[in-house]
């Protein structure tokens, strides 16, 4: 089965060469071989049309991505943007590429979201060209990592 | 005296932070000025020092949208200094890849940032709402782009796989083939764009604008040429800086761009197609035609359809390029630095891309000038503002705050390109 098409997706977006936006790809390789047979877990750099690609036929899709909400660095907020749209992340960064925000609207819109879409947004110390994960967002992999496990233990049928 | 302030704080839907500031005394227009206040990126002191080699994955890490663009201007200048000669499949491979950039960027630009000023949307997602199937087409169109870059650049978005005299790795010619598929499809989209552009609700404007692009004597310009233009310049890439110059303006941290001898110009797709019609493909002029386009377009709120043009055209030539495509022998030519200067100019998807660098017998490069199409297009879109707004005092503030908004998305202006958007204060004095 192509991992992309499995019907519970886990999509970690993000840069690995940019601070605290690889923790979305980070967390996708802590998740590798813990997965249930029916999800598959996979990186993306949240470009809206591939991102679009990446949920459309899926029956739930968990979104993780590092955000800017004023937190203390590390910290983990889920969202169920499922059927309202999500709190601003502080994604707007750049008009000619769209905000996650803005990518799930845009989905919604064009009736290719998935029934189930959440979202895992972790506090992102620093989104420095060329840095690793700060110590607080590295320290923090175990803790998403579960969350996301339980997450989909609870969800009807994808245990 | 009469004195009125149009004011708005942000322009969205264009790349970069920045504001501007119209004052409108006695019904006339006194100034225009686009405010760049996004801090500068120092690309140009950042490649000091570097070798050579290292000039197109640097310059690529400058734009998102169009990184191809850089990649290309540097390698060309590099070979330029360096005396290489890139032809056969390596030069139409490149082709091919900026077709892939023109295509993605063009797309982003109608269908996600500029058609919802026509239609009378906030934004992308509220025009999808109510326009699924349209923005879908874009998205594929998009997607097919996104395709090229992919297999020849290497990845989507800041491709790594085009180095000086070449690439790292060519494709096969059983690998493009499925590409063809795609850019079948991209092709018939391109043309519903095309004629859906037509029917949008287009301002009636006309600027005298002295359009500046490449010239090439076989092919549509996009990464070689000589320099023209509208009233008469005709130049080697070489003799750029004899006739351009760029000055330090307050309100900007982008330097703006003039023509020695004749102030401000229009470089970008309208001056592309103005100054190239007779080398589109015949689809694409036959499409530009159906539109109810001439040979040359003056109209800035048409270049959302010239754009759709050009993404038609590009599609035609990926196509074109695929299917004469012959592997080459090797992935790129062989060189050895040398101390030299060399020069590249390119068309990227917004206009002509100038840059220049100086290297050391090692390579290292000792200087770098990139100067960017906004930075360009900066003076023209003051002066679109200047001219055309005083034909608009009659409609309301809001619809006069947008027009606003729409002239300066008409250039899709990148700011973090040309630094870096938008914060709009119109004064009526």
């Amino acid at each position: 089965m192509n991992e992309s098409l499995k019907p519970v997706r886990i999509i970690g977006i993000g840069n690995m060469d940019r601070g605290d936006d690889a923790v979305g790809p980070a967390v996708v390789q802590a998740l590798q071989g813990r997965l249930p047979e029916s999800v598959s877990a996979f990186e993306h750099n949240g470009e809206v049309a591939g991102l679009m690609d990446c949920m459309d036929g899926a029956e739930a899709v968990y979104l993780v991505d590092a955000a800017a909400m004023g937190l203390e660095p590390g910290s983990l907020r889920a969202f169920d943007a499922s059927n309202k749209p999500l709190p601003s992340l502080g994604g707007a960064y750049s008009s000619h590429a769209l905000g996650l925000s803005e990518a799930v609207e845009l989905a919604r819109a064009l009736d290719l979201l998935p029934p189930v879409c959440r979202v895992f947004a972790v506090e992102a110390a620093t989104f420095e060209a060329g840095e690793g994960l700060s110590v607080p967002v590295d320290a923090a992999i175990p803790e998403v990592t579960q969350a996301l496990l339980d997450a989909i233990a609870q969800e009807d049928g994808h245990a | 005296m009469t004195r009125k302030t149009i004011k708005v704080n942000y322009l969205a839907r264009v790349e970069g932070e920045g504001a501007l500031n119209v004052t409108v005394r006695d019904g006339q227009v006194s100034s225009a000025e686009l405010q760049i206040f996004e801090p500068p990126r120092f690309f140009e002191a950042l490649l000091r020092g570097r070798d050579y080699s290292e000039a197109p994955d640097v310059t690529a890490r400058i734009c998102g949208i169009c990184p191809v663009a850089y990649q290309m201007s540097s390698v060309h200048a590099m070979e330029n200094a360096l005396g290489i000669e890139v032809g056969g499949p390596l030069r139409a491979l490149r082709r091919l890849l900026y077709c892939g950039e023109w295509i993605e960027s063009h797309a982003l630009h109608i269908y996600m940032l500029h058609a919802p000023d026509f239609l009378g949307y906030a934004g992308a997602v509220d025009m999808a709402r109510d326009y699924p199937d349209i923005v879908k087409r874009g998205l594929a169109l998009k997607k097919a782009g996104n395709a090229i870059m992919a297999l020849v650049g290497g990845r989507e978005i800041h491709p790594i796989n085009v180095r000086v005299g070449g690439f790292y790795r060519t494709p096969t010619r059983k690998e493009l083939a499925p590409l063809a598929e795609t850019l079948k499809q991209a092709r018939e989209d391109a043309l519903a764009t095309v004629r859906w552009t037509a029917t949008l609700d287009i301002p009636e404007a006309e600027r005298d604008y002295h359009l500046v692009a490449l010239h090439h004597p076989d092919e549509y310009p996009m990464n070689a040429g000589r320099i023209i233009s509208s009233r008469g310049l005709d130049i080697a890439v070489e003799d750029y800086n004899q006739h351009f110059v760029e000055s330090h303006v307050q309100r900007s941290t982008a330097l703006h761009s003039h023509l020695r001898e004749h102030d401000c110009y229009l470089v970008g797709p309208l001056a592309r197609y103005s100054l190239n019609f007779d080398k589109l493909s015949p689809l694409a002029r036959e499409a530009a035609k159906e539109a109810g386009l001439g040979a040359t377009c003056n109209n800035p709120f048409q270049s959302i359809v010239v754009r759709s043009i050009e993404v038609l055209y590009a599609c035609d030539e990926a196509l074109r390029l695929i299917a004469s495509y012959e592997e080459p022998e090797q992935p790129f030519v062989p060189h050895e630095p040398k101390a030299s200067e060399g020069f590249g100019c390119t068309e990227a998807p917004r206009g002509l891309l100038f840059h220049r660098y100086q290297l050391d017998a090692e390579g290292r490069i000792l200087e770098a000038q990139i100067v960017p199409p906004t930075s360009q297009n900066q003076p023209s879109i003051e002066a679109d503002l200047k001219e055309l707004v005083g034909g608009w005092l009659h409609l309301p503030a809001d619809a006069l705050r947008e027009r606003c908004e729409q002239t300066i998305r008409n250039y899709d202006p990148c700011i973090s390109c040309a630094t870096h958007f938008l914060k709009l204060d119109v004064r009526h004095e």
